[in-house]
C-alpha cells in the first residue's frame, strides 16, 4: 500500500520566519533520522535573496522552522513556499503530476467538489509564488496542470504565467482545469487571446449533462450550462484544444449517452472526452446519498454505450480514476492511469493482482470505501 | 470571517427544481420542422439539423404546450436537441448561431472547383450527352491558348487558396497537349500567389495510354472516368464507333490502377432509362473493378437529354432504382463488405454530424459562385456545368461573362443577385416548412431550366421530389432497420 505523498507541513518558528518565502531545496541531510533541509530563494515581500532552513528536530540560526514532521517527501531541487509557520510543496522535481494551484476561489460549487472553494482572494499570492517558481525551474516539467478553484479567475495573471513558462519550456504541455463559465465572457476571451502558444494549452472543461438544469444543479450555479457550452465554443475558436470531462455519479449517469450525442453534435472539435470516477472527499462526503450510484449495472451499460458511441465517431475517449476490477474487460482499453501520484493508492490485496501495473488504483481517500477483486490469473 | 463559517455557508446546496427555468408561460418552441415516418412516428429536425424520432402526437403536444403528456426523458431530449426552450429568452442562442454557421460554412467561401471545358470534341456519341461534338476542328472546339491562360489568371485571382482545377470535355484527353500547357502555366503562376492546386481530368478513358498516365502520376492528377454499368448497358449508353466503349474503359481502368494507383482513380455513372432495371448489375460492376462506392446519379433533366427517349424518365422511376440499389448496398455491408452510395453519404454527413458537405446541388445558399465556376471552351464563364449546357440551347441566363472580364465585372452581373435570392431554401415557398430543409439545397439553374423560374414550384419539382424521397428512405431505414445507423455512420467516417 502506497503512502500518500505529503504536500504541506506545519513547523514551529525558531527565530524568525517569512511572510512569504519561495525557494529551491539546495540540500537535504538525514542524520539520526533527523532531516534538515536548506532552501535558497527569495522573500517575496522584501524581494531579498536569502536561505531558509527546515528541520525535523531543533531550530538553527536565521530564518528557520523546526519540529516539522514527515519531511521525507521533499527532495533536492523541489520548490517550497513558506508562509509564517506553513510550508507548502510548490514543485516536485521527481513528479509527473506537478500543478499550479491558481486559487481556492470558484464561481461554481459542485456537489462532488473534491477541493471545496473558499471565498478568499489568494490570487496575487499564488501568482507571485509561481511567477518566481518558474525562474527557479531548471528542467521542464513533463506536464503541468493548472487547477483551483477556478483558474480563469486569475485573469491576466494566468496569461502571464502561461506565457512565461512556455517561453522557458516551449515544448511543455499544460492542462487547465476550468469550469469554462468565464470563457463565455468576451473579456475573458480577450485576455486569453494574449496566450502565445495556444496549441500547448488544453482546456479541460467538465460537462455533466446535456440538460441545462441537471448540469446547473450538479455545479450549483444557475445558467452554468449555457455559459460552459458557449465557453467551449469560444475557447476552441481561439485555438485552444478542448477536452470535455464528465464525472460519473448518480446524477450524471442516467443521461450519459445523450450527453455523448450532445458533445458530438455541439462540440465535434473536442480532442478528448474523459469519463472520470468520483473522488470521495470534500463535498462528495456530504452529498453521498445523492451521488453514489446504487444501480451500477445500468451505470455500466450507459458508460459502455457512451464510449462506443464516441469511439465510433473517432473521438479520443478515456476512463479516468477507475480501477480495472471496477469496469468490464471490454472497457479496459479506455482506462488510463490518471490519478496524480500524491493522492494515488492501492489496497494491500492489490499487491497480488496481475493487472496492477496497468491499473489506475484509487484516490487515497477512496480506499476505505473501495472493494477490490484482484486478478490472480492472466486475463 | 472564520474559515469554518465560510465553509458552512458554501454547503447550503439547492435542489434540482431551483435551477428550473420554466415559468408559468410554459415551454417555448425553437424553430423546427417535422414530418411523419412510415411507422407513424414523427421525425423532428431542429434548425441546426439535429433530429429526433418521437412518438406519434409529440408535435401536437408541443404546439399545445401539453408537456404533461410528454415523458421526462423525451422532454430532456427535446431540450438538448434544441427543439424547445424552458426560458423565455433563449439562452442557447449564441451556441445555435455558431452551429448554424458551421452548417452554412460554404456561404462564406468562393468557388473551390474551377472547371475548364478544355475541348468540346469527343469520339463518343453518348445518348445523354448535351454538348459534345464529333469533329477534328480544333480551332473551333478547343480552348485557345490565349483564353486558357486568361481563364487560369482569373482562377488564380479568386480568393480561395485551395483550388481544384478540373479538365472536362468533350473528351478532355483529345486535348492532352493543351492540358499539359495549362498545368505548366498554372503551376508557375500558382507558386507566385501561394495557392495549392489539385488537378482532375474527366475522361471516358478511350484515349488513355501509359504516357498520359505517367504524366498524371508525375503531376498528381486525379483521373475521373465514366462507367455506366455492365458491358451491354455501358455500350448502349455510351455509343462510339466499334461499340467498344466498355472494353476501352476496362483496359483504361486497369492501366490507370497500375500507374497512378487506385486511390487516384474514380468513376461516375449516369442513370438512363436502360439503367433503371439494373441497379444490382451496375453496383456489381463497380465492385468488380474494386471500387467501394457508387454514385447513383440521375440524368440532369434538361438540355438535349429531355429530347432523348432513353433519358426521359420520371423521378419516381429513378427513386425505385435508387431504393433497390441502396437495399442491395446495405445488404453487402451487413455481410461485412464496406461499400457506400455517394449521394446518400453526402446527405448522411449533414444528418449525422455538425458539419456540411461541399456538394453543389445540396447547398443553401446554392453552390453557384461559392462552390463552382465553369470556363467553357470558347472563353465564356458560367455559374455551373448545367448552366453551360443550357447555353448550348441558346439560354445564356447563367453566363456571367467571358475570360476577358475581371472578377469585379463578372460578379457585378445581375444574375448573381438573383441567385442570392433564389438560392436560399430557408425562406422559399415549400422549402421553409420542409422537415429536410437544413439537409437540402436550392438549385436555381435546374428550376429555371425545368420550370422557367429560378425559385421553382416545389409540388412538381423533380429536384424536390428526388431529395424528399431519398431522405424519406434514409430516415425510414434509421427508424426501422436497427443496424442501418451503424452502417450509415461507417460511410460518413469512410471506413
Amino acid at each position: 500500500m502506497n503512502e500518500e505523498i505529503k504536500l504541506s507541513w506545519k513547523g514551529k518558528i525558531h527565530l524568525s520566519s517569512s511572510e512569504l518565502f519561495v525557494g529551491r531545496v539546495v540540500s537535504k541531510k538525514t542524520k539520526n533520522q533527523e532531516i534538515s533541509i536548506v532552501l535558497e530563494g527569495k522573500d517575496l515581500k522584501t524581494n531579498k535573496f536569502e536561505l531558509f532552513y527546515l528541520n525535523s528536530a531543533d531550530g538553527v540560526e536565521g530564518n528557520s522552522l523546526y519540529d516539522i514532521k514527515d519531511l521525507n517527501d521533499i527532495e533536492v531541487c523541489d520548490v517550497i513556499s513558506i508562509k509564517k509557520s506553513k510550508v507548502r510543496s510548490v514543485y516536485r522535481t521527481q513528479s509527473k503530476n506537478n500543478f499550479i494551484f491558481a486559487t481556492i476561489r470558484c464561481n461554481s460549487n459542485c456537489l462532488m467538489c473534491s477541493q471545496p472553494p473558499l471565498d478568499i482572494d489568494d490570487t496575487l499570492e499564488n501568482y507571485l509564488i509561481w511567477d518566481y517558481t518558474i525562474d527557479l525551474l531548471v528542467d521542464s516539467p513533463k506536464h503541468l496542470t493548472i487547477t483551483g478553484g477556478e483558474p480563469t479567475l486569475l485573469g491576466e495573471r494566468l496569461v502571464f504565467l502561461i506565457n512565461k513558462i512556455l517561453a522557458k519550456f516551449p515544448d511543455l504541455l499544460i492542462t487547465i482545469l476550468s469550469n469554462g463559465r468565464m470563457l463565455a465572457l468576451e473579456s475573458t476571451i480577450d485576455t486569453l487571446s494574449f496566450v502565445v502558444s495556444r496549441k500547448n494549452v488544453v482546456f479541460a472543461i467538465p460537462l455533466y449533462s446535456d440538460v441545462y438544469k441537471v448540469h446547473d444543479h450538479i455545479v450549483q450555479a444557475k445558467d452554468a450550462f449555457h455559459q460552459t457550452c458557449l465557453g467551449i465554443h469560444k475557447i476552441s475558436t481561439l485555438g485552444f484544444p478542448v477536452e470535455v470531462r464528465v464525472v460519473l455519479h448518480k446524477l450524471s449517469n442516467p443521461r450519459l449517452l445523450s450527453l455523448s450525442k450532445f458533445i458530438h453534435k455541439n462540440f465535434p472539435f473536442v480532442y478528448h472526452v474523459t469519463f472520470m470516477g468520483l473522488e470521495i472527499i470534500g463535498y462528495t462526503k456530504a452529498n453521498k446519498s445523492e451521488l453514489i450510484e446504487e444501480n451500477t449495472i445500468m451505470a455500466e451499460e450507459n458508460l459502455l454505450a457512451s464510449l462506443k458511441f464516441l469511439a465510433s465517431w473517432k473521438y479520443n475517449v478515456s476512463i479516468y480514476n477507475t480501477p480495472l476490477c471496477h469496469i468490464p474487460e471490454s472497457l479496459w482499453s479506455y482506462a488510463k492511469q490518471s490519478i496524480s501520484d500524491w493522492k494515488n493508492s492501492f489496497k494491500p490485496e492489490c499487491e497480488k493482482c496481475l493487472m496492477k501495473k496497468d491499473c489506475s488504483g484509487f484516490f487515497t481517500w477512496n480506499i476505505k470505501y473501495a472493494k477490490v477483486t484482484p486478478f490472480l490469473e492472466k486475463v | 470571517m472564520e474559515i469554518n463559517v465560510i465553509r458552512k455557508e458554501f454547503r447550503k446546496f439547492q435542489n434540482l427544481q431551483y435551477y428550473n427555468d420554466l415559468t408559468s408561460n410554459g415551454i417555448n418552441l425553437l424553430p423546427f420542422n417535422f414530418k411523419r415516418l412510415n411507422s407513424g412516428k414523427e421525425l423532428i429536425i431542429s434548425m441546426v439539423g439535429d433530429y429526433l424520432i418521437v412518438p406519434n402526437g409529440t408535435v401536437h403536444n408541443l404546439v399545445k404546450k401539453n408537456t404533461d403528456k410528454i415523458t421526462e426523458c423525451l422532454y430532456y431530449d427535446l431540450l438538448s436537441n434544441h427543439i424547445i426552450s424552458d426560458s423565455d429568452n433563449i439562452k442557447s442562442l449564441e451556441l445555435l448561431a455558431n452551429r448554424y454557421r458551421a452548417k452554412k460554412t460554404n456561404a462564406f467561401n468562393f468557388a473551390q472547383l474551377h472547371i475548364f471545358v478544355i475541348t468540346l470534341r469527343c469520339e463518343h456519341t453518348c445518348q445523354y450527352c448535351q454538348v459534345s461534338r464529333v469533329s477534328q476542328n480544333k480551332e473551333k472546339f478547343d480552348f485557345s491558348h490565349l483564353n486558357l491562360f486568361k481563364g487560369i489568371n482569373l482562377m488564380l485571382a479568386s480568393p480561395e487558396n485551395d483550388i481544384t482545377m478540373e479538365f472536362q470535355g468533350g473528351e478532355a484527353l483529345l486535348a492532352f497537349d493543351l492540358i499539359k500547357d495549362a498545368i505548366s502555366y498554372t503551376k508557375e503562376k500558382a507558386r507566385l500567389v501561394n495557392k495549392r492546386i489539385n488537378y482532375v481530368i474527366c475522361t471516358n478513358l478511350a484515349p488513355i495510354n501509359s504516357e498520359i498516365l505517367e504524366y498524371c502520376k508525375l503531376e498528381k492528377i486525379l483521373v475521373s472516368c465514366s462507367l455506366d454499368g455492365h458491358e451491354e448497358l455501358h455500350n448502349e449508353n455510351r455509343k462510339r464507333p466499334g461499340r467498344n466503349s466498355y472494353s476501352l474503359v476496362e483496359k483504361g481502368l486497369n492501366l490507370s490502377f497500375d500507374i497512378v494507383g487506385r486511390e487516384n482513380v474514380s468513376a461516375l455513372m449516369t442513370t438512363t432509362t436502360l439503367s433503371l432495371e439494373h441497379p444490382i448489375k451496375i453496383i456489381d460492376e463497380y465492385r468488380k473493378f474494386g471500387f467501394n462506392s457508387v454514385f447513383l446519379r440521375p440524368i440532369s433533366p434538361y438540355g438535349f437529354a429531355t429530347k432523348n427517349k432513353n433519358s426521359n424518365y420520371q423521378t419516381d422511376e429513378f427513386i425505385e432504382f435508387y431504393s433497390k440499389g441502396l437495399d442491395y448496398i446495405l445488404e453487402l455491408n451487413r455481410q461485412g463488405e464496406y461499400f457506400k452510395e455517394t449521394y446518400t453519404s453526402i446527405l448522411l454527413k449533414k444528418i449525422l454530424t455538425a458539419f456540411s458537405e461541399n456538394y453543389v446541388d445540396l447547398m443553401s445558399p446554392s453552390g453557384l459562385i461559392n462552390s463552382v465556376i465553369v470556363y467553357d471552351y470558347d472563353g465564356k464563364i458560367f455559374l455551373s456545368d448545367e448552366a453551360r449546357m443550357l447555353a448550348q440551347m441558346k439560354d445564356f441566363t447563367f453566363q456571367i461573362g467571358t475570360v476577358d472580364d475581371n472578377w469585379e465585372t463578372l460578379l457585378a452581373n445581375p444574375i448573381i443577385e438573383k441567385i442570392g435570392d433564389a438560392g436560399v431554401n430557408d425562406y422559399m415557398a415549400g422549402c421553409s416548412t420542409c422537415a429536410y430543409n437544413i439537409y437540402c439545397g436550392a438549385d436555381p439553374v435546374l428550376h429555371h431550366a425545368t420550370q422557367g423560374d429560378m425559385y421553382g414550384f416545389r409540388p412538381d419539382s423533380s429536384f424536390c421530389q428526388r431529395n424528399m424521397s431519398v431522405l424519406d428512405i434514409i430516415f425510414n431505414k434509421i427508424d426501422t432497420e436497427p443496424d442501418a445507423l451503424e452502417i450509415f455512420k461507417s460511410w460518413v467516417n469512410n471506413e
